[in-house]
């Protein structure tokens, strides 16, 4: 699943640490996520998706 | 701006402030310090009846509150922490496994000490490496039925 986390995260001037913090995970799962390594759960998707306040399929792409 | 993909030392900061808890670091520790003891002491041929009997029971009913501390831990985890640590996991059991079959091999081959002989009043030959293998896998098999058993409710 391809994913704008980290493009909408530069947008709002955070780090990945910033990031992580808000979702209470670590920065490396952010790493993971941003870089395609890992795929979040769907909660995780829908929080990362709430903080950006936009709707999921604008964040994470399903048909990448 | 950290971007890296190895742990920075503010990483270990955060993920120790995130999940450190002395109540789940204390029970393993213990239990650990403990059975420690209980190896060295029961070398003790001189150490006999029920001081002998609290040496081996009581770093095993320690080893339940460690099991309840590492299972809080690693509900502390984040998801992908968790991920990993799972397919570790996967892989050690396969790992255990094919360790535990090549020493029934390497038994039948050469003969090699059985892990549970006499004390407990078993025939060499009722418990051997062969049926070591089995252990991991009954314990699968539980955790398996446990498992499916939390997301398919049975009717």
């Amino acid at each position: 699943v391809n994913n704008r986390v980290r493009e909408l995260r530069l947008e709002r001037g955070w780090t990945q640490g910033d990031l992580a913090d808000r979702l209470d995970v670590s920065r490396q799962t952010i790493y993971a996520i941003e870089t395609g390594r890992f795929d979040p759960s769907l909660p995780l998707a829908f929080a990362v998706s709430r903080l950006f306040k936009l709707p999921i399929e604008k964040v994470f792409d399903p048909d990448a | 701006v950290v971007e890296s993909e190895h742990m920075t030392a503010d990483d270990f900061r955060a993920d120790a402030k995130r999940h450190f808890r002395w109540k789940y670091v204390l029970p393993s520790g213990v239990w650990m310090i403990v059975l420690l003891q209980a190896i060295e002491r029961l070398q003790d041929p001189t150490l006999v009846g029920t001081p002998r009997t609290l040496w081996i029971v009581v770093p095993a009913l320690l080893f339940i509150p460690a099991y309840w501390a590492w299972a809080a831990a690693e509900r502390l985890q984040d998801e992908m922490n968790r991920a990993i640590n799972g397919r570790a996991a996967i892989v050690a059991f396969r790992f255990t496994l094919f360790w535990l079959f090549a020493l029934a091999l390497l038994d039948a081959a050469v003969g090699l000490p059985h892990m549970v002989p006499g004390p407990f009043g078993l025939p060499d030959e009722t418990f051997g490496w062969f049926e070591a293998g089995f252990v991991p896998m009954f314990f699968w098999m539980f955790a398996w039925i446990r498992e499916r058993r939390r997301v398919l409710p049975q009717p």
